[in-house]
């Protein structure tokens, strides 16, 4: 009896597999999808989403056009409000954009976008690293930060960036005395501050190291690759990115094990956890509450077939140097329920961390 | 190199990229000459379609485009009094009174040939530059791009016109504006009343467009005139052959305005928007024997049309070798290099020399081309000064307001543009000069972060000893001395020459209506006094700028008022009352058709937010045709189909701008 019911079950999912196959390729045989990527042209946003589209268009069920619309303006948040309350939900459109959960989690100015609402798609993870002019250490010695005949002085976007997050919680989990300058948008104001000196530390992520940043401050200046930030996984332990690893950059947490002789503890290291939780996307690709299920299957089976499609990965490897990292579904809905499980008391702590930022 | 240069060249010669480098210049020419697009826009459109492209073919396509908006951007300059593009802002002060005489050709000419010059300049500093760079970019770190833009701050008082006092006020409100939104060192919204669109700083070409658009095409308007003041047969002295002879025989101010042209393009955070101001000043003061300027000088349009298009070149040098991008086309360009594999820096230096001097090689013969067919074509363009005005305007409404929109695609630009057409118009007609504005606007925000920049990093004022620092800081004061001395200069020369058009040119910051003028600097002094008061619960570090600048605005405005008040007394006295006068004053400044043409544009903003942009910009059309323009109700019917599918056409199918959703459609339920 238990065959007959699991095959008579095998067979309604299989009679079903293709009418939603069907369903997602018809839905958007003809059509065009609008992809709103929330900064300027040739920005890191803008070129990996650029590099993106052709291939999405062409693995999407139904080969639609897919366009790009730049919709910048507040930081990113005009977008992300426009996709959460206005953007039309018949699967026209979608957010190509970085996911700015602690913006939405810290209650930022002029955030009115929420992505408990919202339905993700997929995303992709960065590899977060940093650049540190060699004469902050001594002999070249990771775990010398500080001690160096220059001073530390961290070159931030703004206190409440992810990336100057990071940067931050890492340095405050070495305990090691730092300035912090937030204001540096831009390579235009990072690199030749860098470069004469100004500022020795440059968060950034693997792919904006391998397509900018490496010739001007590594090979033609003084600048070498920092610190791998790492993952953390299920289970609480930080595993290290491969890529950096293979170039020898140790883990923040390895650096920690060298300077203090044990693994790293504490509040700020509470926090970097969460704050990696929060980040495990770099870009994220949403749809506005109600988009029709066709829709969204179609553009998922276009998103999860993309880390697998050989002419995407040519691409994309010559673009920005490295092998894709894409978060399928699965994991991006985890990441999207993520920002729901932290507490109050972390809400408040990045709250006071980022006014601390700010003195 | 020498092979690298040679094989650069042959890239470019080859079977397909000369054919994308001659579409490139073919769309750059008609790009720039249309107001509000240029070319970022040109560079945003082609970007997708480079993708599949060998690199050469791919930046002969897109810098070919590039290059060229700021040679054909004079034609509006020229010919409107509107800038074509950021880049040739400074060139209507002259190129305008010119064609206003008669003499568009003569301006174009000498615009066409100085850019091509220009042009070539820059790409062989370009050439030049490339092994010798490094030392230069790495003297150069926040101090100095903090004293840079002071310096460019300084231009404000040779472009102030005849009242350098009312031309610092504007670089104040400049700056203020410039202080509006989060771009600052931790992103706090200052001006924000909880408005989305005041996140932003005010986008410069809704500003540019307004300030400079709307003034113009009221007097288009309201005069019911062509553009020239001169019947065609009787234009003298402007022919396209002049304006080449002007430009051979200025040939030192042309090579000057190039120099300062790629060294503005070389440094961050200056670029286009800045460089033709900067050409302009230092041609107003350093230039010898007869001041004509802003009354219609060659040497007017030479030194800014010499340096934007030598810019390109400067921005291309930190972009290739540093990743570095000057401004936002330049970012652009650095994102297209990613997306074909190309790393800025020593790549782009040894192993791809080749592709750098194509990119080089581009620049040359887009220039030169793109300079001798707007000649060939020029005495055709030149005609349409002698059109009537009625004409022009709705095709110019068209531009300015889809240009205002492409700034944050949002109905804010729109608003924006209006308002600043309605402030220039009030500017111009009580000789309020509006060029220190823009400069403010471009250079105040970059100028306050960095700034807060150096005083983070080394201290309040712990950077002033710094050698480069302190080189710049004696330029400023050689600036403001020389600046000084042209004032003096000028006012023992009268305003007016023989000239028996002044009166009927655009002389900016000419005309003089004291009723006017005092009721504006009442306008500017309320904006500073509740500026400065909101100011005070911003950040410490946010509220310092917008504090000193207001205190600045206040001071200076009542030293203006005091003088406006005894002008406007002695204008009184001619009357029963001041009401009379006041009715006297709006009269003598056209401000009754002025304002009636300001409500109009205001109707269709409002338009553009109920029923979308496209039918409220035919309706604009169709109506103003029809009841401005005395037109047959047919004529303006067709023309307006033209204005709506030519934005059905380019703005919507070629370049997929999104359009605002008609409120319209949410009342009746038809979806967002």
């Amino acid at each position: 009896m238990k065959l007959v019911k699991s095959l008579a079950l095998a067979a309604v999912a299989v009679s079903l597999l293709p009418t939603a196959t069907a369903g997602a390729a018809e839905f958007y045989a003809g059509k065009k999808i609008t992809c709103v990527v929330p900064y300027s042209p040739g920005g890191g946003t803008d070129s990996f989403f650029r590099v993106v589209v052709p291939h999405l268009a062409r693995l999407i069920p139904g080969k639609p056009d897919v366009i790009i619309n730049n919709m910048s303006g507040a930081g990113g948040l005009k977008a992300n409000n426009y996709a959460s309350n206005e953007m039309p939900n018949n699967g026209s459109e979608m957010l190509c954009a970085p996911w700015l959960s602690i913006a939405q989690l810290t209650k930022r100015k002029g955030v009115r976008f929420d992505y408990s609402k919202m339905r993700v798609v997929g995303g992709e993870s960065a590899i977060n690293t940093a650049i540190i002019n060699k004469d902050v250490l001594v002999g070249g010695d990771r775990t010398t930060i500080g001690k160096g005949k220059q001073p530390l002085v961290v070159a931030g976007l703004s206190p409440s960036s992810t990336l100057d997050l990071r940067q931050r919680l890492g340095l405050d989990v070495l305990g090691v005395k730092y300035k912090y300058v937030p204001g540096y948008r831009g390579s235009a104001k990072q690199i030749p501050a860098f470069l004469s000196g100004e500022v020795s530390l440059l968060g950034l992520n693997y792919g904006t190291y391998v397509s900018v940043m490496k010739s001007p401050l590594v090979d033609q200046g003084p600048g070498m690759l920092w610190v791998d930030y790492p993952n953390i996984g299920a289970d609480g332990g930080a595993s290290a990115n491969a890529v950096l690893k293979n170039q020898g950059v140790p883990a923040l947490d390895e650096v920690h094990m060298k300077m203090h002789g044990k693994p790293p503890s504490g509040q700020h290291w509470e926090a970097y956890k969460v704050l990696d939780n929060l980040s495990s996307m770099g870009l994220s690709v949403w749809l506005p509450a109600g988009t029709p299920d066709a829709a969204f299957n179609a553009l998922k089976a276009g998103w999860e077939a993309l880390p697998n499609d050989a002419a995407f990965k040519a691409a994309h490897e010559k673009a920005f140097g490295k092998a894709v990292n894409f978060v399928n579904y699965k994991g991006a809905l985890t990441a999207q329920n993520a920002v729901a499980t932290v507490k109050p008391d972390m809400v408040k702590f990045f709250q006071d961390y980022i006014a601390q930022g700010e003195k | 190199m020498f092979d690298a240069v040679l094989i650069g060249l042959t890239q470019v010669f080859s079977w397909p990229a000369i054919g994308y480098l001659g579409f490139g210049i073919f769309l750059g020419v008609w790009l720039g000459a249309l107001p509000g697009i240029g070319g970022v826009t040109g560079l945003i459109l082609l970007l997708p379609f480079t993708h599949t492209m060998e690199p050469v073919s791919a930046f002969a396509l897109m810098l070919g485009m590039f290059a060229v908006t700021t040679t054909s951007d004079t034609i509006a300059s020229v010919m409107l009094g509107i800038p074509g593009t950021v880049a040739s802002q400074a060139t209507i002060l002259d190129g305008y009174p010119l064609a206003q005489m008669g003499q568009a050709n003569r301006a174009l000419g000498a615009a066409y040939t100085c850019s091509a010059i220009g042009g070539v300049i820059g790409a062989v500093v370009l050439m030049f530059s490339l092994p010798v760079i490094k030392p230069i970019l790495t003297l150069f770190s926040t101090p100095e791009f903090f004293m840079l833009s002071l310096l460019g701050i300084c231009m404000v008082g040779s472009l102030s016109g005849s009242s350098v006092t009312k031309g610092l006020v504007i670089g104040a409100v400049g700056m203020m504006l410039g202080t509006i939104g989060e771009e600052t060192f931790n992103a706090e919204a200052r001006y924000y009343f909880g408005i989305e669109y005041m996140l932003n700083t005010p986008p410069l070409v809704a500003v540019v467009l307004g300030l400079f658009a709307i003034p113009e095409l009221l007097e288009l308007a309201t005069k019911n005139t062509s553009i020239s003041r001169v019947p065609n047969d009787q234009s003298r002295g402007g022919g396209m052959l002049q304006g080449i002879r002007d430009a051979i025989a200025n040939w030192w101010l042309v090579i000057k305005g190039s120099v300062l042209g790629v060294y503005i393009g070389m440094l961050p955070g200056l670029g286009a928007s800045i460089v033709d101001w900067a050409a302009y000043g230092m041609a107003v003061q350093t230039t010898k024997g007869e001041n004509k300027f802003g009354r219609g000088d060659i040497r007017g349009v030479i030194a800014p049309e010499s340096a934007n298009n030598a810019q390109r070149g400067g921005a291309l040098i930190p972009t290739l070798t540093f990743g570095i991008p000057g401004d936002f086309a330049m970012s652009i360009l650095l994102g297209a290099m990613l997306i074909q594999g190309l790393r800025p820096g020593v790549e782009m230096l040894t192993t791809k020399l080749d592709i750098t001097f194509a990119m080089i090689w581009t620049l040359i013969v887009a220039n030169i081309a793109s300079a001798i067919l707007l000649m060939i074509l020029g005495r055709q363009v030149a005609k349409a000064i002698f059109v009537d005005g009625h004409l022009l305007v709705p095709v110019v409404i068209l531009f300015v307001f889809m240009g205002s929109w492409l700034g944050n695609q949002s109905m804010g630009d729109l608003i924006l543009m209006w308002i600043m057409g309605a402030v220039g118009l009030f500017m111009k007609r009580s000789g309020w000069p509006r060029p220190p504005l823009i400069i403010a606007l471009v250079l105040g925000p970059n100028m306050e972060n960095a700034l807060v920049l150096s005083n983070r990093v080394y201290g309040t004022l712990g950077w002033i000893d710094r050698t480069p620092s302190l080189v710049i800081g004696v330029i400023i004061v050689l600036t403001i001395g020389v600046t000084a001395l042209g004032l003096v200069r000028t006012r023992r020369t009268p305003l007016t020459t023989n000239n028996s058009l002044d009166g009927k040119l655009s002389i900016e910051g000419a005309e003089r209506n004291p009723l006017i003028g005092i009721a504006l600097a009442l306008f500017f002094l309320a904006l500073f006094v509740t500026a400065g008061i909101l100011a005070i619960d911003f950040h410490p570090t946010n509220r310092q700028y917008p504090i000193a600048t207001s205190a600045v605005g206040v001071a200076l405005l009542t030293i203006i008022i005091v003088k406006e008040a005894a002008a406007a007394r002695a204008e009184r006295r001619a009357f029963a009352s001041y009401a009379e006068a006041w009715r006297a004053a709006l009269d003598k400044a056209g401000m009754g058709l002025g304002l009636r043409f300001v409500l109009w544009i205001a109707v269709a903003v409002f338009g553009a937010w109920l029923i979308g942009q496209k039918l409220a910009i035919a309706g604009f059309i169709l109506a103003y045709l029809c009841i401005w323009g005395k037109r047959s109700p047919r004529f303006a019917l067709i023309y307006a189909a033209v204005g709506y599918l030519f934005i059905e056409l380019f703005y919507d199918r070629t370049m997929h701008i999104p359009f605002q959703h008609p409120y319209i459609l949410k009342l009746i339920g038809g979806g967002a």
